[in-house]
């Protein structure tokens, strides 16, 4: 028979064609990141375990701090919960509570392979992106619930990042309103928002308040801690603003990012060498940098969350660097309400603008007698660190409470 | 059947019988209008072909609207989406942009691979398409038919021409419909889609450029069809501008209306006024519409597709198992050829695809794709016709006569008036009934329906049982793998008997009247016009013409330990053993019913030695080798179950002469057109006639002692078929119209005149005569071998048929009517067989009015060359005694099948008692009424 085609049905079939075909090029992308993450240790884990009540996960040791008040208070009730982590050296494989079980799951896609088919009622974690990135909800997990590090917006995320859990635990207002927001303009059903405090904020100012008090000889200490990158302060302005800044009477303490050592090491060796440790100028890399805040009286730094650590725990004033931030990759842009970071720097604290260089001693003058500062500190800390000092009581109270509901429900169901 | 032609006959052949019963109803109208309105050449076939496009068009119309509802609301939740889609693609690389898209599209219910599900429809309507073309494509109507100024619609057009250059004009206008839609269809779109449907449109020129005109119309109004389409979905008041098509289409055609009556052509001109008036109708009716005057039947509740579900599959298992399964199994190896075996239950599995085809898959479809509202007259649609179905099958339609292997029926099909009334009227309160049903109890629709196919099933599965059981029963390696052959001595003397099956005695004078040729070829002959058979049937008739007077339907009766089917094949055996005993060489071919069999199962002559028999019947069917007869089953066993389930006022549409609104001319039986008029070959004639045709070339000639006996039985005269004249020879294109009105005369001898009515008296006459045609060449033949003189021929039927031509065989008040022709037992016509006999070294062609009937055979066959013949069976002389001891018994019953009559004594029936003269009704006496009758 000859090749039957007529032009309706030719048209139609090339319609078709030209349709799957960008089907299949779409289809064949979402197989290669499956592929991708196959082959990079994504397979599947045994999980053949039994239903864990709370399952906490760590992207690393980090986030010890973030979760150390919650897993001690968790302890304190008699609460068992399992605690995974990514990092080998994590503090809380060696804390010694005898409620938690501390484990190491490996990092990157062999934890979330881990992770996708765990089991438990509850699985608390600070890891944005799940169900967007390769972390999949576990169809064995009942509840997630998510768990800011940072005293600021949840629309800092990547996009979509909070989208699939059930529960966010909050500590402003301007929060819940923007997540909520998300929720309408992204027609999700509404999650669990609740209002519960930072619990690793309580733990610094509890530390702060049991330290001694701090004697600097009535020389005024200014804390420099850069970020690093391209647009990082050191990067933009390099020795000179050592320079500036040792023109004054201050005492100079230079923290930098940790990883400036790994990715800048050259810049850092140029620096150190250039200005090494005096009288007037420490270089600083304790892995705790708590000594260090409570000594300086005032910190200048990128764009960092150690920004709000410093000014609303410790009270003191700060100078941010002026970096460009484009919020196309966040969750922000989607909502017309402005960045609540920005709209809080200004009250904590001067920005360093690239030409306010040598207006570094003057700025800093200003962020320490200016009263404005201090009633911005306060106006910021009510607005993003509700029930200061319950952070920790209240997660483990909403952690234990769902755990115990979700048990309650199964055994219905039973 | 492979799993790919299944899946062909389920889902493109169903679409391409909706197709051709289109074509086909479409192609019959026309010719009726123009026969009735029009003395100019009507240009049918083109016209058939614009109705098919538009039936094509409407039929995908719903899918197409499906898709572009699909389409248009994948296009809104694109543009909904793009904003972020191109913020992500502008803001993400790589693994991460995948990712974010992909969870992007999840919370918006979205995924490029959407556009397959908008595909779908489209993709549905492909099958539409194909069938059509598939249809077009092997349409052999459209040879030499031309359209306007197009001379053949199977070449190019070639209409423009200019110096030496012929173009084609129909592929160029084909082009520019396609480029006018695409310009309006395009409005708004990207230029690269815009410059791909040109580039295709373009494509499409080159590539069909050359194709025949008849499918590039075809393609040329579907592109019309899709350009109003598009007009009509892209402007808002395309209701109005269609409405105002109507209005002015309906005024012109008024106009030419009255042009045509001003110029004395008023028939023509009643005709587009009646025309007009529908169309401008329509207008105002769509007018009303608009204006919300009229608004649809909506029910109040929400569908249920399982009763659907049901309803349709019933409808499949009743038209595709249960009905042809009933059919095939009233006598399973009709359906079977020997020489092309094809297990008559592939025919179940073929009409069930079919069915279910119809009925579940494209039904299935169009229900999937329909609203609610539509949803719920799909269902009360689907279940109302299984009432109407159910009615009209089980109630009417039950005595339409016999019913051909090629599901032709062997009588005119008329419907009669009352029978027509009681059916619509009962129809018409079935499905009320149902309707009501519907509305009120669904539930207990859905669980009667339920039942109902569950107890189709059963009498399916009941039914091919029977027919597996039956086929078991015949010898599959019994089929010829020799050619069937005979011997016949030059010095010796032989004997053929040849049974030609339902030969008329009545026609013999007619036909040699007609032809005078045939006297001469049947120099030596005898006609005996005045034989009886002792019933209408070959199974009350035949055991007597082989066997003799011992085996008359009282003798059968008479022996009631035994069973019937073994008395038959008794008879069969009498002559071959008998003169094999006395050293002849004996050849036996076709024994009617061996063992019951409708394929004669010649096992039953295992245990006579020196017996050669043979299966001829369709052996020199040619090349075809039945395949034609698989091809009409496979298609029309579901067109005869549509026409079974039909009310009776369109089943004379459906059956379509037998014909089933086929257009193929590759078909194993006749389109009817009248009595003068067919198209195509009726196989079960074809298999006849060519074992007639080849009597030469299965004859032998022996120069040795040995004479030889020949038995033989032909189905010829059984196979009613239209042949061409003068030379009644089987022809694809019947065309007897100026021979039968000069030759009506023909059918008057004496003052007799046979009246011929319809297209079964003029079929039957014809095949009689080809008969005596081909057995006059075969003498010919055997004249020219020098066989002739010293062969004793005997040329006989079982029985005749009711046609009631001539008025003095009417033995009750029967009156003629074309209803229920297999019911006119009482005229004596079915009873008066062709009896012709030539004795040794005969040589006039005589006629004697001795009172004979065709179980002198065995006599006339023995006569002079066996000294007192005796019966090998029982012992018993063979001579015909009994016909003068007493009157002679005929069965006037009707249970022909012996399937069903084969006990140890036949059916209760009409008996008539019969002497002397079988022309003079007063001989002829009702001896009972209802009774095994043993003369007694």
């Amino acid at each position: 028979m000859r090749l039957y085609i007529d032009p309706g049905t030719g048209s139609m079939l090339f319609a078709i064609l030209l349709g799957m075909f960008s089907a299949l090029i779409w289809l064949m992308k979402g197989w290669i990141v499956k592929l991708r993450f196959f082959f990079s240790g994504g397979k599947k884990a045994d999980a053949a375990e039994e239903k864990l009540p709370l399952v906490i996960y760590s992207e690393g040791k980090r986030y010890w701090n973030v979760f150390e008040p919650v897993c001690r208070e968790l302890n304190a009730r008699g609460f068992d919960t399992v605690y995974m982590t990514s990092s080998e050296d994590d503090p809380a494989l060696s804390c010694g509570m005898e409620h938690l079980d501390a484990r190491f799951i490996g990092a990157g896609n062999k934890a979330f392979a881990r992770l996708n088919f765990v089991s438990a009622n509850v699985l608390l974690s600070t890891t944005p992106g799940l169900e967007v990135y390769q972390w999949k909800r576990s169809k064995a997990v009942d509840f997630y619930v998510h768990m800011l590090h940072g005293p600021v917006e949840v629309t800092g995320y990547r996009m979509f990042a909070l989208d699939y859990y059930d529960a966010v635990m909050l500590s402003g207002q301007y929060q819940y309103e923007d997540e909520r927001k998300l929720e309408e303009l992204r027609n999700l059903p509404a999650k669990e928002l609740v209002m519960a405090g930072i619990p690793f904020m309580d733990e610094l100012k509890h530390r702060l308040e049991n330290s001694p008090a701090v004697d600097n000889h009535g020389q005024r200490v200014v804390l420099l801690a850069p970020s690093w990158g391209a647009s990082a302060i050191f990067s933009r302005f390099g020795g000179r603003i050592l320079d500036v800044l040792l023109k004054t009477d201050y005492h100079i303490i230079v923290r930098p990012h940790p990883q400036s050592f790994t990715s800048e090491k050259e810049l850092m060796d140029k620096l150190m060498q250039q200005y090494p440790d005096s009288e007037r100028l420490e270089w600083n890399r304790d892995a705790d940098n708590f000594d260090v805040l409570r000594r300086s009286d005032i910190l200048v730094s990128d764009f960092s969350g150690v920004l709000f650590d410093f000014s609303l725990v410790f009270d003191k004033p700060v100078i941010y660097a002026d970096t460009e931030f484009d919020n196309s990759p966040y969750d922000a842009c989607w909502l017309d309400t402005p960045f609540w970071t920005f709209t809080a720097l200004p009250r904590i604290g001067e920005q360093l603008g690239k030409d306010d260089l040598e207006k570094l001693p003057e700025m800093i003058e200003e962020c320490l007698t200016e009263p404005r500062y201090a009633e911005g500190r306060r106006q910021v800390r009510e607005e993003t660190w509700c029930y200061p000092g319950e952070g920790a009581k209240r997660v483990a109270d909403y952690l234990i409470a769902k755990c115990e509901e979700l048990r309650k429900e199964e055994g219905s169901e039973q | 059947m492979t799993i790919l032609s299944a899946l062909y006959t389920l889902t493109i052949k169903p679409l391409e019988l909706i197709f051709e019963v289109v074509f086909s109803a479409a192609y019959q109208s026309f010719q009726k209008l123009a026969a009735l309105l029009l003395d100019v050449d009507f240009p049918v076939s083109g016209l058939s072909i614009i109705v098919l496009s538009l039936a094509v068009n409407f039929l995908v119309l719903p899918l197409y609207r499906r898709a572009d509802a699909m389409q248009e609301e994948e296009r809104n939740t694109e543009a909904r989406l793009d904003k972020w889609v191109k913020h992500i693609k502008a803001t993400f690389t790589g693994d991460e942009r995948t990712m974010m898209l992909q969870t992007y599209y999840r919370q918006n219910n979205y995924s490029p691979t959407h556009v397959l599900k908008g595909a779908v429809s489209l993709f549905l309507e492909i099958p539409f398409f194909i069938a059509a073309y598939n249809f077009l494509s092997h349409l052999t109507l459209l040879y030499g038919s031309g359209f306007g100024p197009i001379q053949s619609l199977t070449e190019p057009d070639g209409l423009i021409r200019f110096g030496g250059i012929t173009l084609n004009l129909l592929p160029i206008l084909m082009t520019s419909i396609n480029v006018v839609s695409t310009v309006i269809f395009t409005k708004g779109y990207p230029r690269k889609t815009r410059l791909q449907l040109y580039a295709m449109a373009a494509f499409f020129l080159v590539f069909l450029y050359d194709s025949p005109s008849g499918l590039v119309l075809y393609w040329t109004l579907n592109n019309l069809f899709s350009l109003c389409k598009t007009l009509c979905y892209r402007y808002k008041n395309s209701d109005l501008v269609v409405s105002f098509l109507f209005l002015l289409l309906g005024v012109a055609t008024c106009g030419i209306s009255f042009y045509l009556i001003g110029t004395h052509r008023k028939k023509r001109g009643i005709f587009f006024l009646f025309i007009g008036a529908i169309l401008i109708g329509q207008f105002f009716r769509r007018l009303a519409f608009k204006r919300g005057k009229r608004k649809p039947f909506v029910f109040k509740r929400k569908p249920s597709p399982k009763l659907f579900f049901l309803a349709v599959v019933f409808l499949a298992l009743l038209t595709g198992v249960l009905i042809p399964s009933a059919v095939i199994r009233s006598s399973p190896q009709e359906f079977m050829n020997l020489n092309n075996f094809v297990h008559p239950l592939w025919y179940l599995v073929n009409s069930f695809l079919l069915a279910a085809g119809v009925f579940v898959l494209w039904t299935g479809v169009f229900y999937a794709l329909s609203d609610d509202s539509a949803k719920l007259f799909f269902e009360l649609g689907a279940w109302v016709l299984c009432g109407v179905g159910l009615t009209d099958y089980l109630f009417f339609g039950k005595r339409m006569g016999l019913l051909t292997a090629n599901l032709t029926y062997v009588d005119a099909f008329k419907v009669g008036n009352m029978d027509l009334l009681v059916n619509l009227v009962l129809v018409g309160c079935a499905a009320l009934l149902f309707a009501f049903l519907y509305q009120k109890c669904p539930q207990s629709v859905t669980r009667a329906l339920a039942a109902t196919v569950a107890a189709v099933v059963c009498m399916s599965a009941v039914n091919a049982r029977g027919i597996t059981q039956s086929v078991a029963e015949v010898d599959l390696n019994s089929r010829s793998e020799t050619a069937p052959n005979f011997t016949l001595s030059r010095t010796g003397k032989n004997v053929v008997v040849i049974m030609i099956d339902r030969g008329m005695g009545l026609y013999v004078p007619y036909l040699f009247n007609e032809d005078p040729q045939l006297e001469k070829q049947f120099a030596g002959f005898t006609y005996y016009s005045n034989t009886l058979s002792f019933g209408g049937f070959t199974n009350f008739a035949v055991p007597a013409l082989f066997g003799g007077y011992e085996y008359t339907p009282v003798e059968m009766n008479k022996r009631k330990d035994e069973l019937l089917v073994d008395k038959h094949n008794e008879a069969l055996k009498v002559m071959p053993v008998l003169f094999a005993n006395e050293g002849y060489d004996v050849s036996v071919l076709d024994p009617s019913y061996a063992n019951y069999q409708w394929i004669p199962d010649l096992s039953v002559f295992d245990d006579c030695e020196g017996v050669h028999v043979y299966h001829a019947n369709g052996y020199f069917a040619g090349d075809d080798n039945g395949e034609s007869d698989i091809l009409v089953r496979n298609r029309n066993f579901f067109c005869y179950s549509i026409m079974k389930i039909a009310p009776r006022f369109l089943q004379t549409a459906l059956y379509n002469e037998g014909n089933y609104n086929s257009c193929s001319q590759q078909s194993s039986y006749q389109r009817l057109f009248t009595t003068s008029l067919a198209e195509g070959e009726y196989s079960d004639f074809t298999n006849a006639y060519y074992v007639m045709k080849n009597l030469p070339t299965m004859t032998s000639i022996a120069d040795c002692e040995q004479g030889s006996f020949v038995m033989m039985t032909n189905d010829i005269t059984h196979s009613d078929c239209l042949l061409q004249t003068p030379d009644y020879v089987p022809s694809m294109r019947v065309n007897n119209v100026e021979y039968d009105e000069a030759h009506q005369d023909r059918f008057t001898l004496n003052g007799n005149t046979l009246k011929m009515r319809d297209y079964v008296d003029y079929a039957g006459y014809h095949v009689n005569m080809c008969a005596m045609q081909l057995l006059g060449d075969w003498f010919d033949y055997l004249r020219e071998q020098g066989v002739y003189d010293n062969t004793r021929i005997i040329i006989v039927s079982d029985h005749g048929r009711s046609s009631l031509q001539l008025d003095n065989f009417a033995l009750d008040d029967i009156v003629y009517t074309l209803d229920s022709p297999g019911d006119r037992v009482d005229d004596a016509e079915c009873y008066f067989p062709v009896l012709l006999v030539k004795d040794y070294n005969a040589t006039e062609f005589t006629t004697s009015h001795e009172f004979m009937t065709n179980a002198d055979v065995p006599t006339l066959a023995t006569e002079g060359i066996i000294e007192n013949p005796v019966n090998p069976m029982t012992g018993k002389p063979i001579n015909s005694d009994e016909k003068t001891a007493h009157d002679q018994y005929v069965t006037a019953s009707k249970d022909w099948d012996v399937n069903i009559n084969n006990g140890n004594v036949l059916m209760p029936g009409k008996w008539y008692s019969v002497h002397d003269d079988i022309w003079d009704k007063n001989n002829w006496t009702v001896v009972a009424k209802n009774a095994v009758f043993t003369g007694e």
